[in-house]
Formats: structure tokens, sequence, C-alpha cells
């Protein structure tokens, strides 16, 4: 037993030290929670109770790199002043990353019979991640006379789409093991992205004649417009998406699976949640492809020499010229973050149990990786606490809380893995926060 | 919560409900920092050759080392021989009274016009009388230099009866095709009349000869001094229609006078006007001894009848002043002239004009663009349309020329209101945009000079410029100098120019 769990220890630390961005996709509290929720973050988990009917509940991650607010404002007089050179001194040259996930649940409900457990439940859920370079954010805040002589990459990655889930879950005890499934039904609602973000762009130094390489394909269901007509004009289409569309025909499956063994007081957790999950987009296609390497040296005046009137051109022509846009109604599909997370916990009595989670998450080229502690504590039946600390993004502040409180057969439950960027929004990059209820039937004896 | 906006509006007004960081937002820490953007405008390309594609080859035409000459051309003033027939077919339209017999017809004219044989192209003789011998009269009449169209002298036979003394007609003779031969500018016409019954020689009194539409088809003499008034004509040279100031020095600008002449007639021009117009509004005449001598225009002779005698005569630096006259900015050439025949009144030259003769004389000034130009100052109005201008803070314009033509070009820019007002000038004097290539001994460029301009436009300038509804471009060129020396220059066909745009806007 001590020698697995140094090799555990060791085998979390190692994890920890691979370069790479870190932050807590892993919703450390609510794995280390007694609620129904947390069979989201392992499928193999049992619930306490016989019977859970899950009632409307939120989850909201927000996570970003680079600036914060605070890096980005100033305060002059008591005005908020937008700092450009301190916004993009806190850029990464290669790669910043700004990730947002939103789940809304709906309904569900989880019976367990004995050793065994089926779990149905619905949920929205969007998925945001976007990537970028630094020159990206300089060219948009300074232009690209700084750039003169120069390539620009402007490589970027945008991973927007949101889906209704019905998810049918089951879980079952074989003595120290538990394994369980959750075979997820998905229907698109809309999506943004980009299939390929290759674009660089060089000025040259004589008369700023502009380069334009390319090879990009932004896909859109729905949600989306792009325009070169009149305009270059990127419509949201957010009005087109109805949450009575609980059912599309952009149709994915997806997988979680989960195992849990019980050595003691020790409880070792493995699960990968949405494996090859993927959603293929077939309604309202937009397909913006651009694959080119063009030159734009102006248009040409040469009508100068002949005639009457004299037209500046507009930013318009210019990107008319360079961007080449081709549009496309193709089918595409996108492929869903997939998560593993390796944890252990300790109960050290009835009242106190302590934790360790390690996660990696995998969204398109992204890597998101999870070293996180936890204790929870149940000094009185109908009210657990429950507290975390987790290295993040090279901060050492992030701290979380989570308390649920059950009143007859009512659990309120609210949780954060960091619980001080509650109250300092200009300083942080990571907001989480998870809350809802439950409706909980025939406690379940340990 | 139908909509997916609320979903996603759900975090924010979570956060949003802890704290606003950004209520009090009050804009960019350094506006100065807002983006520049460098963009190419674009480039105009000048190609002599391009420009000349599809002009009128009579208005420019190139050397064979591509040196370009201008070509203003007056109008064509033509003169027909329809004058003097007129003058001639006037002098025989009068009833001719033939008050004796034989009777000399004379075929001239007061101003010294002397026909010797004329061919008639259409026209027709009548004779009239009247007698009251109380019978009838028998009348010959011979004109033996009168040739019908078988070149058989006329001879006619005619009965004329008492008609109480009103007149008597003859019928209408159809002179088509006759010829009047007179060799001394007369006619001989003889007549006799007797009484039909005693066959008594009588005088018929009046006896009157009348000539009706007659038209010459050739007529032969001595033409005396005819004049060919060609009147006013005026060449407008429009290469310095924008012309504000400077000088311009054509190194050998030409005017040509051409002459095509089928009168078989000697004639000499005589010059009543040949002035230069200035921008400047001088009137320069031009001089030259051939101006008051007259030039001589070849014509045909007797034995060349139907053809054309073209005159070229060239006005020149060695002939005339031309050089001096052309060489300040000339924008027109009024002249005048016109065309005397006999201009010696050698009667002894006989000469012949043909009812297809024909005088045409053009005047043509030429003008190699080959010399010297010293702040040649031109002007140009453009409408603006400031496009992506409209909501610059500050601009720059970057401009970068590659220039083949020996000539240099200084620029300012006048912002101009809806009036026509200045607003405000780009610069406090022309900036050199255009450099001038180098030439060689001959004046032809022998590289390209490349130039770059920069020129910041903010604050108050770019406001007005915004405020302008029209740019008013000033340019003067001058050619290649060296050493501050202006040295003669040659524009041809193979020269262009290259003028590249770029613009920083912020």
């Amino acid at each position: 037993m001590k020698n697995q769990t140094v090799a555990f220890v060791f085998l979390l630390l190692g994890f920890f030290f691979v370069k790479a961005p870190l932050f807590s996709q892993a919703e450390t509290l609510l794995f280390g929670s007694h609620l129904a929720q947390a069979g989201e973050t392992n499928p193999a988990l049992l619930n306490d109770h016989r019977i859970v009917l899950m009632q409307p509940s939120f989850y909201n991650n927000t996570f970003f790199t680079g600036p914060t607010l605070a890096d980005a404002f100033t305060d002059v007089n008591g005005q908020q002043l937008f700092d450009s050179q301190s916004f993009l001194n806190a850029l990464d040259e290669d790669n910043n990353l700004l990730r947002q996930q939103f789940s809304l649940n709906t309904l569900g409900g989880a019976l367990r019979l004995g050793g065994a457990q089926l779990s149905l439940t619905h949920s929205f859920r969007l998925e945001a991640q976007a990537s970028y370079p630094k020159q990206m954010a300089e060219l948009a805040l300074l232009g690209n006379s700084q750039f003169v002589g120069d390539t620009i990459a402007l490589n970027h990655d945008l991973q927007l789409f949101s889906y209704s889930e019905f998810a049918l879950g089951g879980a079952v005890k074989l003595g120290p093991l538990q394994a369980g499934v959750r075979l997820k039904w998905l229907n698109g609602i809309g999506a943004l992205s980009t299939e390929r973000g290759q674009i660089g762009l060089y000025t040259d130094p004589g008369v700023y004649g502009i380069t334009f390489t390319s090879d990009y394909q932004l896909n859109s269901s729905s949600i989306a417009s792009l325009s070169l007509a009149d305009s270059l004009q990127l419509s949201l289409n957010l009005s087109n998406l109805d949450f009575k569309q609980v059912i599309t025909k952009n149709q994915g499956l997806a997988v979680d699976l989960g195992v849990i063994v019980q050595l003691g007081n020790l409880s070792l957790s493995a699960s990968a949640l949405n494996a090859l999950g993927s959603i293929n987009w077939s309604e309202n296609l937009n397909n913006y492809s651009s694959s080119t390497s063009v030159t734009y040296s102006g248009v040409d005046l040469t009508v100068l020499f002949t005639s009457d009137s004299l037209d500046f051109p507009t930013a318009l022509d210019t990107l008319k010229s360079l961007v080449q846009l081709a549009e496309t109604q193709q089918a595409f599909s996108t492929a869903l973050p997939s998560t593993y997370r390796l944890g252990a916990s300790y109960a050290l009595n009835k009242s106190l149990e302590l934790g360790g989670l390690i996660a990696l998450q995998r969204f398109k080229e992204q890597t998101y990786k999870t070293l996180s502690v936890y204790a929870a504590f149940v000094p009185i039946s109908w009210v657990h606490l429950q507290a975390s600390y987790s290295i993040v993004n090279d901060t050492y502040a992030n701290i979380g809380l989570g308390a649920s409180i059950q009143a007859g057969p009512v659990q309120l439950y609210a949780m954060s893995d960091n619980v001080p960027a509650l109250f300092n929004l200009a300083g942080s990059r990571h907001f989480q926060g998870r809350a809802g209820l439950n409706v909980v039937i025939g406690r379940k004896k340990k | 919560m139908k909509k997916i906006f609320f979903f996603l509006a759900l975090p924010v007004l979570f956060f949003t409900a802890c704290k606003n960081p950004l209520k009090n937002y009050g804009g960019r820490l350094a506006p100065e920092e807002d983006p520049e953007f460098a963009l190419p405008i674009g480039t105009a390309e000048l190609h002599m050759q391009d420009l000349l594609e599809g002009k009128n080859p009579d208005e420019i035409t190139i050397d064979p080392d591509g040196l370009i000459r201008l070509h203003y051309q007056g109008d064509l003033l033509t003169r027909t021989s329809e004058q003097i027939f007129d003058a001639i077919e006037t002098t025989l339209s009068l009833p001719i009274p033939i008050d004796t017999s034989p009777f000399l017809l004379p075929l001239s004219a007061p101003d010294g016009l002397e026909v010797y044989r004329l061919d008639l192209r259409q026209g027709t003789m009548q004779f009239t009388t009247a007698q009251t011998f109380g019978q009838d009269v028998n009348l010959h009449l011979f004109l033996p230099q009168v040739l019908d169209e078988n070149l058989q002298p006329v001879s006619l036979d005619y009965v004329v009866p008492d008609l109480g003394g009103l007149p008597w007609f003859s019928p209408i003779i159809d002179m088509t095709d006759y010829t009047i031969d007179a060799p001394n500018s007369e006619v001989y016409v003889e007549y006799l009349a007797t009484l039909a019954n005693t066959g008594d020689t009588v005088e018929l009194d009046p006896f009157l000869i009348q000539l009706s539409n007659v038209e010459f088809s050739y007529a032969e003499g001595y033409f005396a001094n005819q004049l060919h008034d060609n009147g006013l004509d005026t060449i407008d040279i429009d290469l310095f229609d924008s012309w504000l100031e400077g000088d311009v020095y054509f190194a050998d600008p030409l005017i040509h006078i051409f002459v095509y002449n089928s009168f078989g007639v000697p004639t000499r021009s005589i010059v009543q006007v040949f002035d230069v117009h200035t921008a400047l509004g001088q009137v320069l005449p031009l001089e030259s001894p051939y101006i008051d001598s007259g030039i001589d225009f070849a014509y045909p002779d007797l034995y060349h009848v139907g053809e054309t005698s073209v005159t070229q005569f060239t006005f020149d630096k060695d002939n005339s002043n031309i050089e001096d006259i052309l060489g300040s900015e000339p924008v027109r050439l009024v002249y005048e002239v016109d065309a005397i025949t006999n201009p010696d009144n050698d009667t002894a030259i006989v000469g012949y004009i043909t009812d297809s003769s024909q005088y045409t004389v053009t005047v043509q000034v030429e003008l190699p663009l080959y010399g010297t130009a010293t702040d040649f100052k031109v002007r140009d109005t453009f409408d603006l349309n400031l496009g992506l201008l409209d909501e610059a803070q500050a601009l720059e314009l970057k401009i970068i020329t590659e220039n083949g033509f020996p000539l240099e070009a200084k620029m300012d820019l006048l912002f101009l209101d809806e009036n026509g007002l200045v607003l405000a000038t780009l610069f406090d004097k022309p900036e050199l945009i255009l450099a001038a290539a180098p030439i060689d001994d001959e004046g032809f460029p022998s590289s390209v000079a490349v130039h770059t301009s920069v020129i910041p436009i903010a604050g108050d300038l770019l406001d007005q410029l915004r405020q302008a509804s029209s740019l008013a471009m000033l340019v003067s060129f001058s050619t290649t100098s060296e050493q501050g020396n202006q040295l003669p220059v040659k524009i041809t066909d193979q020269q262009e120019m290259k003028v590249r745009m770029g613009i920083k806007i912020k």
C-alpha cells in the first residue's frame, strides 16, 4: 500500500512538471463530492441515494492565458483606461488561449439498485476555445505599420459550438471494483470552427504592398455568416439558435468510461470522458475558405494621368483583393474535448476525506493539465464542506470552496475551484463555478 | 430562456453580479498608440507608347530614334476654279448686242483676264432680233471660232418674220461640249440678213446673242492677278492649356505650309497674318524673308492638265524667328495665307483652269519634344473621395517614383473647398516628387531616376484635407539640369515612369 501511494505521488508530480498550459479543468470539488453530479467526472461513481432527481443546475468555466483585466486596464483618476502596451506585454509570443465551458443541466435522474446504477440526464453545453499568437493582437491593436518588412504569422484556431446532450449511464460494483459507462447522444445547435487556420501577412517596405498567404477554412453551422460583399462582416446569428431544438440534424455520439478501485480507505479513480466524441454538422452550413498567396499592391492609378477624380481605395478593396474568400456548404465535424482523470482519495475517518487529482484534457491541438488536492469534511450529516488547492498556470493562490446542504429530500450545492477569483475579477484568469439542486430519496448505507 | 443568448449571458451575469471592473471605462490610455496601418494605394505607370497608341498619326509622329513630334494642323483651306469661272460666266451672261457684222465678241475682263480658249460643259445660245420690213428676212449666222461637239464651226440660217416690232427669238442652241477658240481673246461673229422677197441686204437692229447657263470645263488664257482669299484661320496648341508659369524652349520647332495646286497658273503666297499668341498674352509675328517676298507655289503646266502640284515650304530656325516665337509658350497660331495668280504680271504665261482645278493650303505647326523646360508649372484639379482616409487621425503618404523621363517634377497640393477657395497647402513650397533621369550627349535619358518622398499629414492639415472637396495639384516641370544649367532633352516613345504610392494611416 505504501509503495503504491509513493508511486502514485511520483506519477502526479511527473505529470505536473511536463511543460504545458495548466488550469483547473478537473472540477476538483465536484470530483471529490458526494453529489450525483460527481458522476460527470467518472461514470463509475455510485450515488449515496437510491433515487436522485437532478434539477436544473449550471456550470461555468472560463480560463484564459495572457493579460488579465488588471493588465489591460489602468485606473487614471477613477477612469479605467485601456493600456495596450501592458495588454500586449502580458501575451505569449506564440500561443494565447481563451477557453470557455458552460453547461446547463436541465433535468436528470439516477436510480441505484444495490451495486448497480442507471442514470439519464439532459444538458445544454457550450464549448469554446480560441488560440492566437501575440502578433494577431498586435496587428489588431497597433496595426501593421510596425511589421513593415516582416512577415506576421496570424495562425489561430477557434472552436465554438453548443449542443444538446442526452446521456444514458450505467455503473456496477463488483467487489472492490466499480466500473461505469455513459453513452451520449449529441444534437448540435450551432458551431463556428476553424478547420485550417494558417494566415501570414507580409508588408513590403516599399509602398507597403501586402502579401497574404492563407490555408484557412472556417466552418459555421447556424451561428455565423461571413460576408465580403459590402463590408467584411462576421454576423453571429444567435437568434437562430433555439433551445427548443433539443434534437437537431447535427448528430453526434460520445462515450464516458470510468473505473474505481476501492482499497480499504483508499480509493483510486480513472476516467475517460467524451472519448472519440464528435458532432457532424449538416444544418445551415457555411464554409469560408481561402487558400492563396497573393500580393496586393493597391489599385491601378494610371487613370490619374487622365482622370479628373482621385479616389483612394477603401480598406474593403484591400481585404477583398487579399482574402479571396470562397464559400461552400459542406458538412463538417467537430471533436469534443476529451478529458482523462486520475484521482485518489483517502478517508481519514467518517468525517474527513483527503484526495488528489490529476487531469488531462485534449481539445484540438491544446492540452490542459491539472494538479490539485482537496479535503471533504462532513461536520453533520446534512452538511458537506469542501476545500481544494490547485496550482494553476504558475499561480499558487487558487483556493476552492464548496458546500452542499440537504434539507429533507432537497439537496442544494454550490462550489468553485477558484474562489479568490470571484473577489478579484481584474486580476484573475480562471473563473469556475457550479451550482444547482437535487431531490434525493433513499439514502444508501455505505 | 429559449435562446442561447441567455445561455451565454449567464456567466457574464454571474460575474458582473460580483463587481464590474470596467464600469468607468474611459478609452485608451495612450491615444497615440491607436493602430497604424500601412497599406498600398496603388501604382500608376505611364508609358509613352501607351499614351501614343491610337493617336492620330497626323498629330503625333515618331522619329526613327524615338523622338516625338507634335503636329498641330490648321483647317484645309480650299479654293476651286468656280470663282474664276464665275467671273467669266458673269461677263458672258448678259445679252450681247451685235451692232455690226462682222462683230468681235471680247473674252476678257477689266481686271486683265484674257481667255483664249473655253470648253463648255453645258450652256445654250439664242439670238434675238425684231424687224418691221413688211416681209420675212433670211438670216445667216457664221461663228467660225465657235466649234460644235464635232469641232465644226457654227453656221446657222433662220427666217425672221415681221412681227410688227415684237422680238423674234431663234431656237435655243445646246452648246454642251462646244469649244470657243479665241487666240486673241475675241470671238468673230458674222451675220447676213436679206429680205426674202427682194434679196436686199438689211441691218438688224437690235440683234442680240444671249448665252445662258454656261458652265465651262476648261479655260485657257491669261488670268491676271486673281486673289485667293483664304480667310483667317487659327491653330490651337493645347500643350499649354494648364500652364501657369515657367519657360519652355523647343530646340527645333517648324511651321509647314502645304499647297496642293491643280490650277495651271503661277501663284504666290501673300501672308496677311502669321502671329503666335503666347500664354502670356503676347502676339509675336512670324518674321522671315519669305513672309515679305512670298512663296511661289508649284503648278501643273499645259502639258500636265489635271495633275496636282505640291509645294511644301517650311519655316525653321534658319529662315525665320520661329525659335523665339514658338519657344515662348505658344497657345495658338493665327494666320491668313492668301494667294495671288500671276504675281509678276507676265502676260506671256498662258495658264489654264479646269472645272476640277483647286488650290488647297494648310498650315502645320511641328513641335519636336526636344528642348528645355524650367519650372514649367501646370495646375490640375481633382475631385476628392477620401475613402479610408475619412476617419484617419494621421497619415503618412509615401511616394516612390521611377522616372525614365528627363523631367523632374516638384509638386504642391492645394486643398480646395466647394467654392474652389484654398483651405490649406500641403507644403510650404513645392517639393521634389519626381527626379529627372540623367541624359547622354544627345539628350536621351541614360538611366532611370528613383526618388522617394514621405509626406506626413496630421493635425489641422488633415482636418483641412478632410474638409476639402477637391485637390488642386500644382506641378512644375524642369528638364534635366547639370550644374544649374538646363540641358536640351528629348522625349521619346520609349520613355516611361512608374509612380507607386502607399500610405500609413492612424
